[in-house]
């Protein structure tokens, strides 16, 4: 299927002619190549809606390698992915006025890491997912280690060893797998793992090293550090998008191939660890003091919100499915655009304190809106993404009877309201209005803020109309036919959708 | 059926894991990496259907980790060129004075 190699292709040739152009020439063919793939990303997504899942297998069927599926997750992930790399390169474009001009690497580097995240999506072989959790693990750590600086280098350096520790112990898992099945084919995993210890293994292997790559609470280190010291234009990329790969192959293992061994202690094993991320990240977000730092704190809780979904996903849940890839979307975009207005405020406000957004609001009333639209959409609320995403995961906990994770998801909900309030609450104050910052507005200005502004919009669209993307994550989706996965579980009865709201995805079933 | 070997790349996996994030010292971080990838290697090949295909991806995948392995290499030397000793990464960079 042709769109699915433009898909891989296109931002790899990319970054490749990127790469050797002249640093004046890098941005614009950045930019050119991100429309490109986008126009990819859209053909992908119409070509699911209308064909169904498709594969493609590179080399033919002998090699272990190569396949590439492209049903409603992967294909979401993909546009997300673009929709969201295109943004920051635009405003990566405009930055130089107020903020340092990325480094020229930067262009080949986002493109690079869109290859590998595609790839990653796409991937339906154990060892192509391998492969490509190694492109991201390189293109996002050098865009974090070679910004510049000393601090920025270690963080960089610690992310990036602790992708190879996960990238490794993945790949160890995968030879296990493959020993003991004698297949690396995801899909082709179900009935072959059930009386294989070394697959058993294989499996655990795998799945230490996505949760270290997710990366989920105690192993989550590395982040607070890679993502709020990256550069502006390079956190979104990362809390919106590298995060969510990992969990892309953690719920393509854990919701399909291997549902058959998991006991419900392991799945709910799985879940507590992302109840303990989501209290743990939310208290470590309530008590910093640098924006960025609560950003990242922030990833971690959230993070965890997507781990809480799968014993409800094994349980035989697809509302839980679909919850959980809607929140892996709908986090994205606000996260990113939170990232770049804070950014913003942090320059016109000399300062990247929380106590330094006094009144930002009165100083740039876009990005300052931008904030507290995504605040909206992370917090959960309506009519933003981030509400239908919780909707379903909260009555995924009810109709599967594991009522502690709605309870888990409604706690996070109040903690992400109260570190975020304190921004919005500085944000909006006029009490400590910094006067003498005052820089009258200008249309350039109106225009990067314009981008913060446009993302946090999307999660709010997203939720205004979701049954799009609903639809879609239905193709494909090894829920979709209704079969409970791990243990008689509840099944089968459509979430009911909020008042008001058509039921035409679930119908699409 | 998982053998001694399998145990003994684990070994390696382990050791190099650990010895990136508890060493100080570069040189030591980049023997970790070795082992790890070593480890790494060593699983791949002892996995496969057949001898051919594994040898195939057991190359493909060492090809690949000494890839990143030089990225490693590369990032370690820039810390140490920029102000002339090792990054301390047992300590989390945002807590640095």
């Amino acid at each position: 299927m042709v769109v699915i190699l433009a898909a891989l292709v296109l931002p790899l040739l990319g970054a490749g002619l990127t790469a050797v152009l002249a640093p004046r020439w890098r941005a614009p063919s950045t930019l050119a190549t991100l429309a490109l793939t986008l126009v990819a990303a859209i053909a992908l997504v119409r070509a699911v809606l209308h064909d169904g899942a498709h594969q493609v297998r590179l080399g033919g069927d002998e090699l272990a390698i190569g396949l590439f599926i492209a049903d409603g997750l992967s294909s979401a992930m993909v546009l997300l992915s673009v929709v969201v790399t295109l943004h920051v390169a635009a405003f990566a474009v405009l930055q130089s006025r107020e903020l340092p001009a990325p480094r020229t690497s930067y262009w080949p580097l986002a493109l690079a890491l869109l290859a590998g995240l595609h790839g990653l999506f796409l991937a339906g072989d154990l060892l192509t997912a391998y492969l490509m959790l190694e492109v991201v693990a390189v293109a996002g750590a050098a865009m974090v280690a070679w910004a510049g600086g000393r601090r920025l280098l270690a963080a960089g350096t610690r992310y990036y060893y602790a992708e190879l520790v996960a990238s490794v112990t993945f790949l160890a898992g995968a030879g296990l797998v493959w020993t003991a099945t004698g297949t690396t084919v995801i899909a082709e995993l179900p009935g072959r793992l059930a009386d294989e210890p070394t697959a058993l293994v294989g499996l655990a292997l795998m799945t230490v090293g996505l949760l270290l790559k997710v990366p989920v609470v105690p192993l989550h280190f590395w982040l607070p550090a890679a993502h709020a010291l990256a550069p502006t234009a390079v956190s979104p990329l990362l809390s919106g998008l590298v995060v969510k790969s990992a969990f892309v192959v953690l719920l393509r293992l854990w919701g399909g191939a291997t549902a058959e061994v998991a006991t419900p202690v392991l799945a709910q094993l799985l879940g507590a660890l992302g109840a303990v991320a989501i209290l743990w990240g939310g208290l470590l977000a309530l008590r910093s003091q640098r924006v960025k730092q609560v950003v990242a704190y922030s990833t971690v809780a959230q993070l965890g919100l997507l781990l809480v979904a799968v014993p409800m996903v094994l349980a035989g849940s697809a509302d839980a499915w679909k919850g959980g890839v809607f929140h892996a979307i709908a986090h994205a975009l606000p996260k990113a655009a939170v990232l770049l207005a804070v950014a913003l405020l942090a320059v016109s406000l000399g300062g990247d304190t929380v106590d330094r957004l006094e009144g930002a609001a009165a100083h740039r009333p876009l990005a300052a809106f931008a904030v507290g639209l995504a605040a909206i959409s992370l917090i959960g609320l309506p009519p933003t993404g981030g509400f239908v995403a919780k909707w379903y995961l909260v009555v995924a906990s009810i109709t599967t009877g594991q009522w502690w994770w709605a309870a888990t998801i409604v706690l996070g909900s109040l903690l992400t309201a109260a570190y975020l309030a304190r921004l919005l609450q500085r944000c909006f104050s006029s009490a400590g209005r910094n006067h003498h910052l005052d820089v009258p507005a200008s249309p350039q200005r109106h225009g990067i803020d314009g981008i913060a502004l446009t993302l946090a919009t999307s999660a709010l669209v997203l939720g205004l109309y979701p049954n799009l993307l609903l639809g879609l994550l239905e193709i494909g989706a090894p829920l979709a036919t209704g079969v409970p996965l791990l243990t008689d579980g509840s099944f089968g009865a459509d979430a009911p959708l909020p008042i008001g709201w058509s039921t035409e995805a679930s119908a699409h079933a | 059926m998982i053998s001694a070997l399998h145990w003994f790349a684990f070994a390696f996996l382990v050791g190099g894991g650990v010895a990136l994030f508890r060493s100080r010292r570069r040189r030591h971080r980049l023997e970790g990496l070795a082992a790890l990838a070593l480890g790494g290697a060593l699983l791949t090949l002892l996995s496969g259907p057949d001898r051919a295909t594994a040898a195939a991806v057991a190359v493909l995948s060492s090809l690949t980790l000494a890839g990143l392995l030089a990225v490693a290499a590369a990032m370690e030397r820039t810390a140490r060129r920029e102000s002339a000793s090792d990054l301390a990464l047992d300590r989390d960079p945002l807590r640095w004075s």
